[in-house]
């Protein structure tokens, strides 16, 4: 999870301060004008414009990301899903192909 | 439906007090779980498609608004297309086959060819995209919600170049059905028909060398069209077109649209050729019959239930919902589950037209069961309410008539032209009330209250320019230049010019045109929006895109769909004058070789007559209805009775 925080939030030595802060229900984050703000998604796709890295950690630490596509997973599940039945959907083909082939293959030898 | 949460015992009943329920379980409950335990209950359902695909089929929040409870369902861009064209294949695979089998060729390659389009197509309409996908991105980087939809685009066109060979020689019968199933996908701008026929349109090219020409003729006017955009436009609302039509004006969406709207014009003509020479006339009828019963059937049980509504709206594939009352829209036409009250109008008075034409033509009188579906679709014309479409087939009834039945050419060629001038005859004598001067005026002054204006000055009496006629000046304004269209401004210049002349002017023919058909207020808005340059007048500004005409020029219909309200002016804005020129050329040059062919005229007759003054053109079914008419010379193979 440290190393998708630094991805996401860029570097930092203020990852101590975040177990703190998940001890502290009532804590408010205080917008840092030296940090460039960045929008993170969650997975059903809901945003969030964080504007300091303890706050941006603090959500990629709950599984917020900044790239929403990749880890979209049940979209990435589908793509699997549906990959296996174009495969599926391809084998006739493949086996007609290469029924082909071996034929040609045999005619050469004959 | 199925996307169940085993939470049933928990599911309240709806009412407006409890609402807050459905406010705070966002995609908590099924849609399953909630009709089991609402089906009594007053309600009506919207549907919010950007969900997450976890959120499909559920109830993603409720509202009370204007005294009625809205219960808003989750549908998902993948799911959509999955779940959409897996029913469409298996009503597909329903046709039945034929014993002759037509091979398509280089399958594979028009499967990925058609694919490529499609994802050029999600490229181009990113504005239309992100408001019915929470997350869609047209990045191809690790996007699996992109690779997903292609993949099933891929499968799904598979699967179809498995079903259609067997039936290929069949389907021009189930073209009517077109009219129940329109096909069109619930979160994208996409249609399945118009998927399948780029797909069937490919793989001809592919195979013959003179569509390869007609091809490459193309790409230089879409080159060309893509040289005229001067700003490309991220959204343009396609609402009741949604399928087709582009929602944007890039160089991405032209070059799509422009494509496969040629691809879809090869694959439906192919189809044509291939099955109108044998077809049953017999077979062809009942099916026109019967879909224009279906219309009305589901057109009726959908205004009953909003669940209904939804599902019909959802599995038929309607570009929009079906009416959910009976009551008709501005206090005339009905629309059902039809797009436009107009173009199922046109449909039903078809479909009447076709059945007396089909009997007179086969010697055979209608059945029991034949009369009763016909009082079904006369029924379906009453509601849809368009007179013009009933006055035309009641010229063209009697027209047929006279060519069969009346055998001297001294009786016959003055009762045909009686018959053409009766109805303008009755109209101009007892219902118009302006002279041609007059009408003229009432067009071009629809078209400046559309356009921004205010700067006019007002004299004393409060009245500006516009109010007293003198249009010539509106135009001489140096403040008109970018805010009267270039059409409007020159159908002022000519109209005021003819004055000192007293020649026939181009707005006085358009007028007196426009009056008696009750279009001087929406083609005199399509003068006041539509602004070509000398290019664009010329050839257009791409197929089946009609973004830059709406939002090209700022005027005060910029809001809501205003369409041209006829079919002409649309193609005017996508091919130009030539490209008009050209297509009502190839239409009288197939008139004229088919010029003893009665039946083959009058149909196109009818139908011409209805695209002046209807947007038909711009529904895929009405389209396909069109080319198959003019495919449909050998339907009816003698001009006479044998």
């Amino acid at each position: 999870m440290d190393s998708d925080i630094f991805n996401i939030c860029g570097e930092s030595d203020l990852l101590p301060e975040l177990e703190k802060i998940q001890s502290d229900p009532n804590f408010v984050f205080a917008p840092d004008p030296n940090f460039n703000p960045i929008t993170l998604f969650n997975e059903i796709g809901d945003t969030i414009m964080v504007n300091s890295w303890i706050e941006c950690a603090n959500y990629v630490n709950g599984g917020w990301v900044n790239n929403i596509v990749e880890t979209g997973n049940y979209e990435r599940n589908l793509f699997f899903g549906l990959s296996i039945l174009t495969f599926v959907l391809f084998i006739p083909e493949i086996l007609k192909y290469l029924n082909r082939f071996l034929n040609r293959k045999k005619e050469k030898i004959s | 439906m199925i996307n169940s949460s085993d939470n049933l015992d928990n599911v309240p009943t709806i009412n407006n007090e409890n609402i807050g329920e459905f406010e705070s379980n966002v995609c908590e409950f099924s849609f399953f779980e909630f009709l089991s335990k609402n089906l009594n209950s007053s309600y009506f359902l919207q549907l919010d498609n950007p969900s997450s695909i976890n959120c499909f089929a559920k109830i993603n929040s409720a509202d009370y608004l204007n005294g009625k409870n809205i219960v808003y369902i989750g549908t998902n861009l993948n799911v959509d297309i999955i779940i959409q064209s897996l029913f469409w294949l298996l009503l597909f695979s329903i046709i039945p086959k034929d014993k002759k089998i037509s091979k398509l060729n280089f399958k594979n390659s028009s499967i990925f060819v058609t694919v490529l389009l499609l994802l050029l197509h999600f490229v181009s309409e990113e504005s239309f995209y992100n408001m019915n996908s929470k997350i869609y991105s047209s990045s191809l980087k690790d996007n699996y919600q992109l690779y997903s939809v292609l993949l099933t685009f891929f499968i799904v066109l598979k699967l179809f170049s498995i079903l259609v060979e067997t039936r290929i020689n069949n389907i021009i019968y189930y073209l009517p059905i077109l009219f129940v199933f329109p096909g069109t996908y619930n979160s994208s701008n996409l249609n399945v028909i118009y998927i399948c026929l780029i797909f069937i349109g490919v793989s001809i090219m592919l195979r013959k060398n003179v569509y390869k020409i007609l091809v490459i003729i193309n790409l230089i006017i879409t080159y060309l069209w893509i040289s005229f955009i001067n700003e490309d436009i991220l959204y343009f609302d396609v609402d009741k077109l949604k399928g087709f039509s582009s929602s944007s004006y890039n160089q991405n969406s032209i070059f799509y649209w422009s494509m496969s709207f040629l691809f879809v014009i090869f694959g439906f003509v192919y189809i044509c050729k291939i099955s109108l020479k044998n077809i049953e006339l017999n077979k062809l009828k009942i099916n026109f019959l019967a879909s224009g019963v279906l219309v009305v059937f589901f057109s009726l049980i959908s205004a009953v239930s909003p669940v209904i509504n939804f599902f019909t709206y959802y599995y038929l594939g309607l570009n929009k919902t079906a009416s959910k009352t009976f009551d008709p829209v501005a206090g005339n036409a009905w629309r059902g589950i039809s797009s436009s009250a107009e173009a199922i109008g046109e449909f039903y008075a078809f479909v009447i037209l076709f059945t007396i034409f089909t009997s007179v033509y086969k010697k055979m009188k209608l059945s029991l069961l034949e009369i009763c579906l016909l009082l079904i679709n006369l029924y379906g014309l009453y509601k849809s309410n368009n007179f013009a479409a009933m006055t035309s087939m009641l010229i063209v009834i009697l027209l047929f008539f006279i060519f069969l039945n009346v055998q001297s050419k001294n009786i016959k060629y003055p009762l045909f032209i009686l018959t053409i001038l009766i109805f303008p005859i009755i109209y101009f004598s007892f219902f118009n009330s302006y002279d041609l001067d007059e009408s003229s005026r009432k067009m071009i002054k629809e078209g400046f209250n559309v356009s921004n204006v205010e700067y006019l000055d007002k004299n004393e009496f409060g009245r500006t320019p516009i109010d007293d006629n003198r249009f010539y000046e509106v135009i001489l304004n140096s403040d008109s230049k970018s805010k009267i269209s270039t059409s409007l401004n020159y159908l002022v210049e000519e109209y005021h010019f003819s004055e000192r002349n007293g020649i026939p002017n181009i707005t006085t023919i358009i007028s007196s045109i426009a009056t008696p058909i009750n279009r001087s207020e929406k083609w005199g808005i399509f003068f006041g929006k539509y602004n070509p340059s000398f290019k664009t007048f010329l050839i257009g500004t791409g197929s089946i895109n009609l973004t830059d005409y709406y939002f090209g020029h700022a005027s005060k219909a910029n809001f809501g769909l205003i369409l041209p309200h006829s079919s002409i002016f649309s193609y005017l804005i996508f091919f130009g004058i030539l490209g008009l020129v050209v297509l009502i050329g190839l239409i009288f040059s197939k008139f004229y070789l088919n010029k003893n062919n009665t039946y083959f005229i009058l149909l196109n007759v009818y139908f011409l007559i209805n695209l002046l003054k209807s947007d038909s053109l711009l529904y895929l079914n009405s389209f396909l209805l069109f080319i198959m008419l003019l495919s449909s010379n050998n339907l009816f193979k003698y001009s006479k009775v044998e």
